[in-house]
């Protein structure tokens, strides 16, 4: 009786971590990223209202009618 | 352009990657580039220009606010990119992509695949402000002018609220403007070092200036008569805040 309560604990501990594992692929950023409905391709860019390096304000909006890329990121 | 937010690999950061902070992100054991976390919105900005002055001179370099909104905004991956239509959507997009800083690694493909497409974008000829149709467009329905700047653009008539340039038909945004009818231009309000463009729209000898970026009724100035009768004089941000706070114009504070 003992043994079966080992073996069943075993098998729901096993259950559980693959539950967990695969919610964790499934809500993974990029998953997420490729997911999210409001920028999904063919979609309006959301607003990208900043400063420039010389604090002169730019606007997407300021760049319709042309082809942008834009690279999000960081130095290191 | 290339928009710099968090530090992606910070010298101060956790070296285990499990303990970065949703804010922060982790220290590589290999930082060939070493910058902390920023504390100031000045920090970033010098960060940033330091990336600019490393051989991106001819990238437009923007400063995400320290909360990170725009990031978060538009997904929230550290090195995610995006192709841009001349209507201003989503054409493609990379969750990695790594062009512009340092050399790709497993982003071979992707860069690839943006020389394609820069390739292919073809004709990219300046846009006319004229082709905004968020912009009021108003009493154009007669063949009226419509001034951008140095250029004049003119529409003809198709029916009701509806002028036609070329062959697209456009239909005209301004209800708040009421029926009367009413002459346009833009013109660049000035505010200490902001320049708002701004569509000026005349009708009964008052001239209001409307800024289709700020909250509210948008409007910065009105002339009756020539003389200045309401004036924005405070944008809601101080210089090296971000420009994305939001205010009410009608606001006393």
């Amino acid at each position: 009786m003992k043994f079966f309560a080992v073996v069943i604990a075993a098998v729901a501990l096993i259950a559980t971590a693959s539950i967990s594992d695969a919610q964790r692929k499934r809500s993974s950023p990029f998953s997420e990223f490729h997911k999210k409905e409001n920028l999904a391709i063919g979609q309006p860019a959301p607003q990208l209202h900043l400063q420039d390096t010389d604090g002169d304000e730019v606007n997407l909006r300021d760049y319709l009618g042309r082809w942008v890329f834009i690279e999000f990121g960081s130095y290191t | 352009m290339f928009v710099y937010t968090k530090e992606a690999h910070p010298d101060d950061g956790p070296e285990d990657r499990r303990k970065a902070s949703s804010t922060g992100g982790w220290k590589m054991k290999n930082n060939k580039i070493k910058i902390d976390t920023h504390k100031t919105y000045k920090e970033r900005e010098k960060a940033a220009r330091d990336l600019k002055k490393s051989g991106k001179d001819d990238w437009v370099v923007l400063c995400d606010a320290m909360d990170n909104r725009v990031h978060e905004a538009w997904g929230l991956l550290p090195n995610m990119g995006f192709w841009i239509d001349p209507q201003g959507r989503i054409a493609h997009k990379w969750s990695w992509i790594q062009s512009s800083v340092g050399a790709p690694k497993n982003g071979d493909g992707n860069t690839t695949k943006l020389a394609e497409l820069i390739k292919t974008a073809g004709d990219t000829s300046p846009f006319s402000l004229a082709d905004d149709t968020q912009l009021p467009l108003y009493d154009t329905r007669d063949g009226e002018w419509l001034k951008y700047g140095e250029e004049t653009v003119k529409f003809s008539p198709v029916g009701e609220n509806k002028v036609k340039r070329g062959d697209e038909v456009i239909e005209l945004k301004a209800p708040e403007l009421g029926d009367k009818r009413a002459k346009a231009k833009t013109e660049t309000f000035k505010l200490g070092k902001l320049k708002l463009p701004c569509i000026v729209v005349e009708r009964d000898a008052v001239e209001t200036w409307y800024c289709t970026r700020l909250p509210g009724d948008g409007i910065v100035k009105v002339i009756k008569d020539g003389e200045v009768q309401r004036e924005l004089t405070d944008a809601g941000f101080e210089e090296g805040e971000s420009c994305l706070v939001e205010f009410d114009p009608e606001s006393d504070d």
